[in-house]
C-alpha cells in the first residue's frame, strides 16, 4: 500500500535529527568527562608519588646528618618536621595516625628495626642489625570513593659509623 | 522547508564541531605549554640530582638563589668538584669547576628557550637540599617543590 499523505514526516524527521544530535552530545560529553577523571587520578597519584619521595629524601638527609636520630628511635610512626635547618623526627600519636598533606593526602612515615638472617641478609625476622633501620613511606588519598595508596620502602643504614 | 531544515541542522552541527575543535586544540597548545614547563623543571632538579650524588656539602647564598656543592672528585681526591646553581634574570644557571666555584661568566643555562623561571629558591636543611623552582611558559605554569639529600661528610 502507498502512504501518499506525507504529513508529519518532517515533524519525525526533526526529532529523529535532534534525537541523534542528544546521543552524538553526551557521547562526546561523557567521553570528555571520563578523560578528566583519568587526568585528575593521574595527577593525584603523581602528587602522592613526590609526597612520598620527599619524606623519603627526608629521612635520608636525617640519618646523613646523625644516625642516632633515627636510629635510636622507638619503632612506630613518625612526622618529620623541620626545626632550624634541620629535620626532626616527632611521634605521630595521631589516631587515625598520618600527616594531613594538601586536605587530600595523608602521609605515614614508619621506622621500624632491620633483621638479617643467617647469612646476614636482610630478612623479616632474625636478629636485629642495630646499624639498619627499615622506613616505610605511605601516602593515601581518596579518589571517587576508593582509597588509594603509594608507599615507598627503604632501608638506611649507619655506614659511617657516626 | 524541509531542506531549510535540513540546512539549519547542519550548520548547528557543523557551529558545535568547529566551536568543539578550536576549544580543544586551545587546550592542548595550553596544556603543551605545562608539560614543557614541568618537563623543564624536572630535567633541571635531575641535573641538581647527579649533582649531588656524590656531594658531601651544599652552600646556599642568604637570599636563597645561590646553591654551591661540593663533591668528592674520585679521580682526583685534593681537587673537589664545585657545582653552582644560580636563577637571576629568569633563567637557572649551571656551571662547574675544581676546587673553586665557577665565574659567573662560566655558567649556563639549564631551563630550556622560551620556558621563563620565576623563581627558585635553595634551602639546605639537614643533609638534604630543598628546591622550589617555578616555570612559566605563556598561560601556564609550574611549581615544583623538591627534596634532595645528600651525603653529609
Amino acid at each position: 500500500m502507498r502512504i501518499k499523505d506525507n504529513q508529519g514526516s518532517l515533524l519525525i524527521e526533526v526529532m529523529v535529527s535532534v534525537a541523534l544530535l542528544v546521543v552524538f552530545a553526551v557521547a562526546i560529553g561523557s567521553f570528555a568527562a571520563a578523560n578528566n577523571r583519568v587526568i585528575a587520578s593521574a595527577k593525584m597519584e603523581s602528587l602522592a608519588a613526590a609526597f612520598a619521595k620527599e619524606s623519603m629524601e627526608q629521612a635520608f638527609a636525617i640519618k646523613e646528618q646523625s644516625w642516632p636520630s633515627i636510629g635510636s628511635v622507638l619503632p612506630g610512626n613518625y612526622i618529620i618536621g623541620q626545626s632550624g635547618n634541620s629535620y626532626v623526627l616527632q611521634s605521630d600519636a595521631g589516631m587515625p595516625p598520618g600527616e594531613k598533606i594538601e586536605g587530600a593526602f595523608t602521609r605515614i612515615v614508619s621506622i621500624s628495626k632491620a633483621f638479617r638472617d643467617g647469612s646476614g641478609n636482610l630478612a623479616a625476622s632474625g636478629a636485629e642489625d642495630p646499624a639498619v633501620r627499615r622506613i616505610v613511606v605511605t601516602v593515601t588519598w581518596q579518589d571517587h570513593g576508593l582509597t588509594k595508596k603509594v608507599q615507598l620502602a627503604s632501608y638506611v643504614t649507619n655506614w659511617k659509623g657516626q | 522547508m524541509e531542506l531549510l531544515v535540513y540546512l539549519g541542522i547542519s550548520s548547528m552541527v557543523m557551529l558545535g564541531s568547529t566551536l568543539f575543535l578550536v576549544q580543544t586544540t586551545k587546550i592542548r597548545l595550553s596544556s603543551d605549554n605545562q608539560k614543557l614547563t614541568q618537563h623543564s623543571s624536572r630535567l633541571a632538579l635531575e641535573k641538581m640530582t647527579l649533582s649531588l650524588r656524590n656531594a658531601y656539602d651544599v652552600v646556599v647564598s642568604a637570599d636563597g638563589t645561590r646553591a654551591t656543592i661540593y663533591s668528592y672528585n674520585f679521580n682526583d681526591p685534593g681537587r673537589p668538584i664545585v657545582s653552582v646553581y644560580c636563577g637571576r634574570d629568569g633563567q637557572l644557571w649551571y656551571g662547574q669547576s675544581f676546587v673553586i666555584p665557577p665565574d659567573d661568566g662560566a655558567l649556563s643555562p639549564v631551563i630550556e628557550a622560551g620556558v621563563k623561571v620565576s623563581t627558585v629558591q635553595f634551602n639546605k636543611v639537614s643533609a638534604s637540599l630543598h628546591v622550589r623552582l617555578n616555570t612559566v611558559k605563556n598561560d601556564r605554569e609550574s611549581s615544583i617543590e623538591s627534596t634532595i639529600a645528600f651525603r653529609q661528610k
